[in-house]
């Protein structure tokens, strides 16, 4: 699938903008300031209805005006598709497909799919394990339907399971009544586990395919699921496993007034040659890494699809050697739409060059 | 600071209180009453009066009822070994639009949720134990609510009856009759696969 043309209406800094988009490489050239990740922005709002930078949308909407629109032309197997998602002080969202309304398109049925990569996108490999769980739930509420309606359930057992944990420490609630919530907290938490397990092995394979293309074929990357409950060595099934775990933690969790044994306390280690990336990986190569991640999504949703949804990649390749830059670019499907910013023109290879198409922005 | 006379900013105070009105809600009802006649709002005046007044809960089961027990609770036609236990008196009205339950109801007046600081004693469960103690009970059917809070409350119920003798059921939830497979959302059809029964 590829976005042939864009126009963008009181969208942040633009009026009123215009730019027709080749279906191959494209790279978005300007200085700073000028709106090139405005425009990934807008492309990531045409698709989600939401920002990825704010969750603030009426700041998207440009100063004094009241209202923003991005429309674009996207062709999705020979066929074209007008698609328009429109923000108004007044009214609110609209979001339309051949003028004809839809409301609450989520996952894989979205007619225009997209993977952005931001400098943000290096918290992944670099910071704390809340934003690998966010990456995993990411990428599993785009391949999964029901997978966010289970995260948000655990969310809310978790809460009231906390508030319970607090009150039984101050007294005001017996001890027995957590044992009901447990039920449900393994319930939703075996389900997210499930799914993590396994989104995690495939992302590692797609993931150490890209990154030892990138390195020049002598490193390897691993992923390794770091659950509490999956450690536990016993012959019991999962279920068993978590209670006896939370039976145990039980006396701490009261104590601390939190709940101590679950998905939510999960995390993902990312090795390169058997050494953690997070302590002890250099800066190319975590951006690497995080590339190398972003890449697996591009291929399991790939696989899902039948076709390859949009890249966007807001300032990435700049801090890359010349060889990891052309093999993360030689390793994507042709067909694929890529659309790269930076501040000025890249060179990647006399083959690559040629058929990337450059948009100017001042 | 308030820009109304007192008794108009009394009455949009009070009825911002209500569940689902805000202060703009508020104040177009306190208008929209400030305009009727003065009969239709002493009508209503009564009526809020009344139903304070005259309204109280069933002695036995704890559903709304102007008399000491509820038409329910009253009525010998119906089958009282069996007891469906409700969240809400507004609960009753759902089933018994159904017409298939024949049975008589227990109102908890609530759920167990921690988070507001609501136990097993904050809602109605001693007074479905002493129903259970004094009578001949053959089934409770617990149709709480299918949210993480009500099923909480189902299963703190089915530990604390089952081992007094009495069969215990919950209510199935799943697919919505008369509807197509395609038009269900991915949750419910996940569930309704997961409750499937052998045929």
């Amino acid at each position: 699938m590829f976005i042939k043309s864009i126009n963008l209406r009181n969208f942040r800094n633009y009026s009123d903008f215009s730019v027709d988009i080749d279906k191959g490489l494209n790279f978005l050239i300007g200085r700073n300031a000028v709106g090139k990740t405005n425009l990934l922005e807008a492309i990531y709002f045409l698709e989600n209805g939401r920002s990825h930078r704010t969750n603030l949308c009426q700041d998207l909407i440009k100063w004094n005006e009241e209202y923003l629109s991005v429309r674009a032309t996207v062709v999705r197997k020979n066929r074209e598709l007008s698609i328009e998602s429109i923000l108004s002080k007044a009214s609110g969202k609209t979001f339309k497909v051949n003028g004809v309304e839809k409301s609450k398109i989520r996952g894989l049925e979205k007619p225009i799919i997209t993977i952005i990569f931001t400098p943000d996108h290096l918290k992944i490999v670099k910071e704390t394990p809340e934003h690998r769980r966010a990456y995993l739930d990411e990428v599993l509420s785009k391949i999964k339907p029901d997978y966010n309606y289970w995260r948000l359930q655990y969310l809310r057992i978790l809460k009231q399971r906390n508030a319970l944990l607090k009150k039984v420490f101050t007294g005001r609630m017996k001890q027995d009544l957590i044992s009901h919530w447990d039920k449900q907290l393994i319930f939703s938490g075996i389900k997210l586990i499930n799914a993590r397990k396994e989104v995690i092995k495939r992302i590692e394979g797609y993931a150490s395919d890209a990154y030892r293309k990138m390195s020049g074929g002598n490193e390897t990357l691993k992923l390794q699921y770091e659950n509490q409950v999956l450690k536990i060595e016993a012959a019991n099934g999962l279920e068993d496993k978590f209670n006896e775990e939370l039976k145990r933690r039980r006396k701490d969790e009261i104590e601390r007034g939190q709940t101590l044994v679950g998905p939510h306390r999960d995390d993902v280690c990312i090795f390169i040659n058997g050494i953690d990336t997070r302590t002890f990986g250099s800066q190319g190569e975590q951006r690497s890494v995080a590339l190398a991640l972003k890449m697996s999504e591009l291929k399991i949703i790939e696989d899902m699809i039948n076709e390859s949804p949009i890249l966007l990649l807001d300032d990435v390749m700049s801090e890359l050697d010349d060889d990891r830059r052309r093999a993360f670019i030689e390793q994507i499907n042709k067909n694929t739409q890529i659309i790269i910013t930076s501040t000025k023109s890249i060179t990647i290879s006399d083959d690559i060059d040629k058929r990337a198409n450059t948009i100017r922005i001042s | 600071m308030s820009y109304y006379a007192g008794p108009v900013a009394n009455l949009i105070e009070e009825l911002s209180k209500l569940p689902g009105v805000g202060p703009k809600t508020a104040q177009r009802l306190a208008f929209y009453i400030l305009k009727t006649a003065p009969d239709d709002a002493k009508k209503l005046a009564r009526a809020i009066d009344e139903v304070k007044d005259k309204i109280r809960f069933c002695e036995i089961c704890f559903n709304v009822t102007d008399q000491t027990t509820c038409e329910f609770c009253r009525n010998a036609n119906r089958d009282h070994s069996v007891i469906c236990v409700v969240e809400e008196p507004r609960d009753i009205v759902a089933l018994e639009k159904t017409g298939e339950f024949k049975g008589v109801y227990h109102v908890l007046q609530g759920s167990i949720s921690p988070i507001d600081g609501i136990g097993p004693d904050d809602i109605r469960v001693k007074e479905l134990l002493r129903r259970l103690s004094g009578n001949e009970i053959r089934e409770i059917i617990i149709a709480t609510n299918p949210n993480i809070e009500g099923e909480a409350t189902a299963m703190y119920l089915a530990k604390l009856i089952k081992p007094l003798g009495v069969k215990v059921s919950r209510i199935a939830s799943g697919l919505p009759v008369g509807g197509d497979l395609e038009y269900a959302d991915e949750v419910t059809l996940g569930r309704a696969l997961e409750g499937r029964r052998e045929m």
